[in-house]
């Protein structure tokens, strides 16, 4: 296959060329089975969509960018983006996060350290353009010469020597999506320089000033949410069916009648879960309920609009969006008067009402919101429901979502139910907040258009694969059924692709699930097994 | 002569202004959205593994307890033993360890020999005739972090300057800069180190040059060695708040205000009140569900105009 590789930082401003492609051969090798697999090229766009989309950064359109009209238009949106990169850069425009970025901007060295840590780049075949510090590099340059006192003076001393073009922004908005946030580079880095970071506000950039977005993320996320009250669509009547039907599903399976509790006013917690959950992975909600119910605790969730789907995509892309979704969330447990807000198993939406909500919350909307991990661990270990680990007797291994882990540092109390209820749990390598990302951060789990999936499963998920493969090495027999803990639901969503691309039940017997499915498959009083092994 | 005095007395004065102004820029961004990244250093116990308050079911009734020593370890294996280099990219510590190593002991050598002329001024010690105990032990104390420094940064700085020509990784990235401020630094080392051999043993000149300095006696300086050597790092005190090497200040803000700032907003708090400030910053944003022209609050809690059916 003939490969492009980028020569030099200049090119990256070059019209009428794509940067470079990607040559599966040179991907990360995977342990046993996979040594000899072989990943199918990445798919080229069809002659229309090359003609409507921007695809010259390596050959895919991910979120999608269409093209400018003329050449009127590409002057006006390159106006556009310096007008904008200079709002990331004021204090009224980005007070959110304007001391992180300027003190990743202005003190990068360029030593690497960070680049052996990327998932992406290594997975990759280590390609140039998607090394951490690319993005920030490009995105430094421009600053340093087109907006800087005398940056057209001194740009090409200062290694600034870069030639601001639309095919550029459009390249650079583009590559922001070659990254999942998981900020291990950051982690890595000695001065603290945050690559991922500077990916998040390039995003922030596009979408706030030129209304650029991943369309799952913006129209089909954050934009649908706030409309219908889920980022899937879901309105608060179909919600109703879809609880009923789980309700129904949870009888069958396990002869338990449980009335899932809504809306319920001066509850104590109100859990919300990603939407998702519901749609793809009802086990999940189901055995929460169980849990919750057999705890005795008083719980509810909502069926009002802002108050049933967790996600809130503005993390990642958009800061304005963020913080809508995010009030939603308060507005609907002040009405219901519950004392706190507990996050389902979902990463980023632990990290988006927890940690970054903290800062735009005022007065009455202050109130508690905690990871549902401790408090599952507080119920596990209570006393009040009985447990047969040899129930769960089959080898299990834990994915630390980056959201929870990583960024707020909630790393043991999944391991301590795992470590009592699973005989054959082990740790994968590296773990804990030390983890690689599962490939799906940042919005890449449900970004499904065009050519992106390829990309996601054979490059991004391929490094949470290979770990996966590693920790089971010693029982990687299709005979011996194996549980991947990922109690995230993006990172389910990845992990359902990327298993699947890689056929990885019929050759090893893996699957996924999350953290409360583990929980009830070792209840003694669920007489069948909870869990169901199959790959879906 | 005395313009080499003026010029320097300039350059001490510039530089700090410099890098003062840099550091008043970062102390004075608004309040941020937590950026934390764990293990965070003062977590009592649990930074062993990198966990955090949130590990506690029901943590906003406890008190939050820091540990302010082991963030200050942290700080001190990164700035001196660059342990994060260490252990992510040895290639690269092996001439970055002993460069950096170089630059404190030659910044304690500086310390020395202005604590040394100010002895001298005091009349503690005597730097044309040293007779004392203290003043031969400061001499030698000085003389070792003086030419272990410069020894030190030499090698770190001619290693650090073939791998940005050898290795792939640098290259790609390389700017003239960035082999200005390593040839600058060697510039510097060998400037002093040949004034070491010819005309100022001991730092004896510098000593002379910072007392004058500090005592207002522009006296001559009789060796251009010497001359040359004090313009050099006149201009280098110019040159480096305009560099990335200004990292050695924008660390302690990476670490302590965004990698490790994990305070919890509490209602009636002064970070509440921080925030509220933030919250009515004007937002100038223009993609359509922005609404250009509103406060941050407002923004905040309306949706955007093309949703039609607002709460």
């Amino acid at each position: 296959m003939k490969t492009r590789k980028i020569k030099s930082i200049k090119e990256f401003a070059e019209k009428d060329k794509q940067i470079t492609s990607l040559d599966p051969a040179e991907y990360l090798k995977l342990p046993y089975p996979y040594e000899d697999w072989v990943d199918q090229p990445i798919k080229d766009l069809t002659e229309d969509q090359k003609n409507r989309l921007e695809h010259s950064l390596d050959g895919m359109a991910g979120i999608p960018i269409t093209k400018p009209k003329d050449e009127k238009e590409r002057e006006e949106l390159v106006a556009k983006f310096l007008s904008g990169l200079q709002k990331l850069l004021s204090k009224e425009d980005n007070w959110i996060l304007l001391q992180p970025l300027l003190l990743s901007m202005e003190n990068c060295v360029k030593c690497q350290t960070c680049s052996e840590e990327c998932p992406i780049y290594i997975s990759s075949g280590r390609e140039e353009i998607y090394r951490p510090i690319f993005k920030g590099e490009i995105l430094r340059r421009i600053v340093n010469k087109y907006l800087k006192p005398g940056g057209k003076l001194y740009h090409k001393f200062t290694g600034s020597d870069i030639d601001l073009s639309w095919d550029l922004i459009a390249r650079l908005a583009e590559l922001s999506y070659r990254c999942t946030l998981c900020r291990r580079c950051a982690q890595a880095c000695p001065i603290g320089v945050d690559n991922g970071l500077i990916a998040r506000e390039i995003r922030k950039l596009m979408s706030q000033e030129l209304g650029i977005a991943a369309e799952e993320l913006h129209n089909s996320g954050s934009m649908k949410q706030l409309k219908t009250g889920s980022s899937t669509g879901t309105n608060p009547t179909a919600l109703l069916d879809i609880i009923e039907f789980i309700e129904e599903d949870l009888k069958d399976k396990t002869g338990m009648e449980i009335k899932m509790p809504l809306d319920k006013e001066g509850a104590d917690i109100l859990l919300i879960h990603n939407f998702g959950e519901f749609l793809s992975w009802p086990d999940n909600i189901m055995a929460f309920a169980i849990i919750f119910e057999k705890a005795g605790i008083n719980w509810t969730m909502s069926s009002e609009m802002g108050g049933y789907d967790s996600v809130n995509y503005g993390l990642w892309y958009d800061d304005a969006q963020l913080a809508r979704v995010a009030l939603e969330h308060i507005r609907v447990a002040k009405k219901l008067g519950v004392n706190r807000i507990v996050m389902g198993e979902c990463g980023h939406a632990h990290k988006a009402l927890m940690p970054i909500a903290d800062r735009i919350l005022v007065d009455d909307n202050i109130i508690p919101r905690e990871s549902a991990f401790p408090v599952l661990e507080k119920i596990v270990f209570s006393g009040k429901i009985k447990f047969d680990p040899s129930k769960n007797d089959f080898p299990v291994t834990l994915h630390d979502p980056c959201n929870a882990v990583r960024a707020m540092g909630i790393v043991e109390p999944q391991r301590k139910i795992l470590r009592y209820l699973c005989p054959q749990f082990r740790e994968m390598e590296p773990h804990g907040v030390e983890n690689y990302c599962c490939g799906g951060g940042s919005g890449f789990a449900i970004m499904q258009g065009k050519n992106f999936p390829d990309w996601r499963n054979g490059v991004s998920f391929r490094m949470k694969f290979k770990q996966v493969l590693d920790a089971f090495q010693d029982k990687i027999d299709p005979s011996v059924y194996k549980y991947v803990c990922s109690p995230c639901s993006n990172c389910k969503g990845t992990f359902r692709d990327g298993l699947t691309y890689f056929n990885a039940f019929e050759k090893c017997g893996i699957i996924y699930g999350g953290l409360v499915e583990l929980i009830v498959n070792a209840m003694v009083d669920i007489e069948q097994p909870f869990i169901e092994w199959e790959l879906r | 002569m005395i313009i080499l005095y003026l010029f320097t007395y300039l350059a001490v004065v510039l530089f700090i202004i410099l890098v003062i102004s840099k550091i008043v820029k970062y102390y004075s961004t608004p309040v941020h959205v937590r950026w934390e990244l764990y293990p965070v250093a003062h977590e009592t116990d649990r930074n062993k593994y990198g966990g955090s308050y949130y590990e506690e079911e029901g943590w906003w009734k406890k008190k939050v307890k820091k540990n302010h020593l082991a963030e200050f370890w942290v700080m001190f294996e990164e700035i001196f033993f660059l342990k994060g280099v260490y252990h992510n990219n040895k290639k690269l510590w092996f001439f970055s360890f002993p460069f950096h190593l170089g630059l404190y002991l030659i910044v304690g050598t500086f310390f020395l020999i202005f604590a040394s002329a100010i002895l001298d001024i005091t009349a503690v010690i005597n730097l044309n005739n040293i007779q004392t105990a203290f003043g031969n032990i400061l001499t030698i104390i000085t003389d070792i972090c003086g030419y272990a420094g410069l020894g030190l940064t030499f090698i770190g700085c001619i290693g650090l300057i073939i791998q940005r020509l050898s290795d792939k990784k640098f290259k790609f990235y390389n700017a003239p800069m960035d082999f200005v401020n390593l040839i600058f630094i060697l510039v510097l080392d060998v400037s002093i180190s040949l004034t070491l051999v010819f005309s100022n043993p001991s730092f004896i000149l510098s000593k002379l040059y910072a007392k004058n300095l500090l005592t207002f006696s522009f006296a001559n300086i009789p060796d251009t060695l010497f001359i040359v050597h004090i313009i050099l790092i006149s201009f280098f005190l110019l040159y480096f708040p305009i560099t990335r090497m200004m990292h050695l200040f924008a660390k302690y803000f990476t670490y302590h205000n965004v990698r490790w700032e994990d305070e919890a907003n509490v209602k009636g708090g002064k970070l509440e009140k921080r925030i509220k400030e933030a919250l009515n910053f004007g937002v100038s944003w223009s993609a359509p569900h922005m609404k250009t022209g509103k406060t941050w609050a407002e923004v905040a809690t309306t949706f955007p105009p093309e949703i039609k059916n607002e709460n």
